[in-house]
């Protein structure tokens, strides 16, 4: 077991007239090495949950919070341990850049953990060739690069710590088509290559549904649904009445439903309904 | 974090609240002259009861007005020991070696550190009942006589209310990259001083870089909306004053005057410095 947390309860502002309650009781397990995908609105609480995940938000009440075989339920968490373990992506996470040259920004991370400097380079080395940026960047300034590139750099400074866990809050915000499958592709390189938990933020939805094996739908500070891709995309009117978009393919399931068809619910890849209406296995 | 967002005002409804901004900045510069007037105990115990009435109808709970005071605590209890002990007339109280401290010493650290208190919270009465947005349209307003001597009002006032409105979103970036860079390792809070400030490094160059940006958007944005300066530009909320204004100059005005009677018959009777 990756993270197992039970009844997580955060109070943003307790006490002020401004206090909001952002989490209400949510569980919140996940098996190692699975790729799991967090939607839901603006203000639903999945930002709010990932920031637990590595000790950055400390919660109001919980019952049961291990992750990685860290309990952060104790007064002084082993900070340390788990925020090299778990991996966090933010936001817009080219902002975070600072440093003067690509490669040393890469080896922020590594060198904090406090390895030996040939390791250190060794890993950031290792972590720009896997996001794809070339030898040749590795002395520009990283406020010098393009977009996608800064991203990708970004990424790498947190992939450059080898985390067991690495937790993505919207990565392809923001991005085109193709910075935006460079990225995914990246992640799930990094997934199958350390066998890594993936924890993703995205309001891609055709994106999501493609990679995630399992989707966890944030609603109001809990937790509205949680399955395997397939069993949550087929709850077609639960989705639409939580507010949320359904994927391209669910979507089309749905109207022709709606229109009389009869076709299962389950299909919501591009790939599973080719083979459903041409009737040919791949 | 939060604390820095949000300034100080307290959004309730309240007939201060409600007041015009350009009344309470009036006003509380008033009650700021007066309570520094006062000479005497009586004097700043009528200022601490007015306080405490126009709080009790802001409906601003004690215990956040007297947070305010935490920030200056140090200040005050300085004031306070450098009266109690330089302050050498009177009758020695206690003495030993070069430390002399005497009755009209302590009478008198006592009642500055009283004035003090009361200066800040007074003060404070202001910022708690005038979101910083009104507070700047006030001052703007106040100020704009000052214009035909080359006083630059309104772009005072603007570049006070951005400053304003970029306090939050400043707070809320350092909040999110301060997130990422300890999500990197970077600790902000211990360890050798060499690592810490490497990593506030970390944390002001891309916070520069990210408020340089906004600065340049923003710029773009109102000019592409046609901003030139203050000059023939309206207002969506233009302020005016009512009877309640009216009302709050009146009691302001029988404050002053208590002050005045009480200084000119009670200060024979129990002068204090």
């Amino acid at each position: 077991m990756s993270i197992s947390i039970k009844k997580l309860n955060y109070v943003y502002d307790p006490e002020s007239p401004f206090s909001v309650a952002a989490l209400e009781d949510v569980d919140f397990s996940v098996q190692d090495g699975e790729y799991v995908c967090i939607l839901g609105h603006t203000g639903s609480g999945k930002s709010t949950l990932v920031q637990h995940l590595n000790g950055l938000l400390k919660p109001t009440s919980v019952e049961e919070m291990l992750v990685e075989g860290v309990d952060l339920t104790v007064k002084k968490p082993d900070m340390k341990t788990v925020r090299q373990k778990v991996g966090m992506v933010f936001q817009y996470p080219e902002y975070q850049l600072f440093e003067e040259t690509v490669l040393e920004d890469v080896s922020f991370g590594p060198k904090n953990m406090g390895l030996p400097n040939e390791e250190v380079e060794k890993r950031a080395k290792e972590a720009l060739a896997l996001v794809g940026v070339g030898e040749e960047l590795f002395s520009a300034s990283p406020f010098e690069l393009s977009g996608g590139q800064k991203r990708r750099v970004a990424i790498a400074g947190v992939l450059s710590m080898k985390p067991k866990v690495l937790v993505l809050d919207e990565p392809i915000a923001g991005l085109d088509p193709l910075g935006k499958a460079e990225i995914l592709s990246v992640i799930d390189q990094y997934h199958k290559k350390y066998n890594a938990t993936i924890i993703m933020i995205s309001h891609n939805i055709d994106d999501v549904v493609e990679v995630a094996d399992r989707i966890v739908v944030m609603h109001k500070g809990r937790k509205a649904l949680d399955g395997k891709t397939e069993e949550v995309f087929s709850q077609h009117e639960r989705l639409l009445e939580l507010g949320l978009e359904l994927p391209s393919v669910c979507e089309l399931v749905y109207r022709l439903n709606l229109l009389g068809k009869n076709i299962p619910t389950t299909i919501c890849r591009i790939d599973d309904l080719v083979q459903f209406v041409s009737g040919v296995k791949k | 974090m939060k604390d820095i967002t949000l300034g100080q005002y307290y959004p309730v409804k309240s007939p201060v609240h409600s007041l015009d901004p350009r009344t309470k900045i009036i006003l509380t510069v008033l009650l700021i002259v007066f309570v520094f007037i006062s000479k005497t105990f009586a004097g700043l115990g009528i200022c601490a009861l007015f306080i405490l009435l126009v709080d009790f109808i802001a409906r601003i709970p004690l215990k956040n007005l007297l947070k305010s005071l935490k920030a200056i605590g140090f200040i005050i209890f300085f004031t306070f020991l450098l009266n109690l002990f330089f302050f050498t007339q009177g009758n020695a109280v206690f003495e030993y070696g070069i430390i002399k401290i005497t009755d009209s010493g302590i009478t008198r650290a006592v009642f500055m550190a009283i004035r003090l208190i009361l200066l800040i919270v007074g003060a404070g009465l202001l910022t708690f009942t005038t979101s910083p947005i009104e507070l700047t349209d006030g001052l703007e307003r106040l100020f704009t006589p000052l214009k035909v001597i080359g006083f630059p009002a309104h772009e005072i006032a603007m570049m006070m209310s951005i400053a304003l409105r970029f306090i939050p979103i400043l707070s809320e970036e350092t909040d999110k990259i301060m997130k990422a860079q300890s999500a990197r390792g970077a600790v902000f809070d211990q360890g050798k001083l060499t690592k810490r400030v490497k990593a506030i490094v970390a944390l002001l160059i891309p916070l520069l870089v990210s408020a340089f940006h906004r600065a340049l958007e923003l710029a773009n944005a109102m000019e592409a909306r046609c901003y030139h300066g203050g000059e023939g530009r309206t207002r969506l909320k233009v302020l005016k004053m009512t009877k309640k204004d009216a009302l709050a100059f009146a009691i302001m005005g029988i404050f002053c005057l208590i002050i005045v009677v009480d200084n000119l018959i009670l200060s024979k009777i129990f002068l204090v410095g």
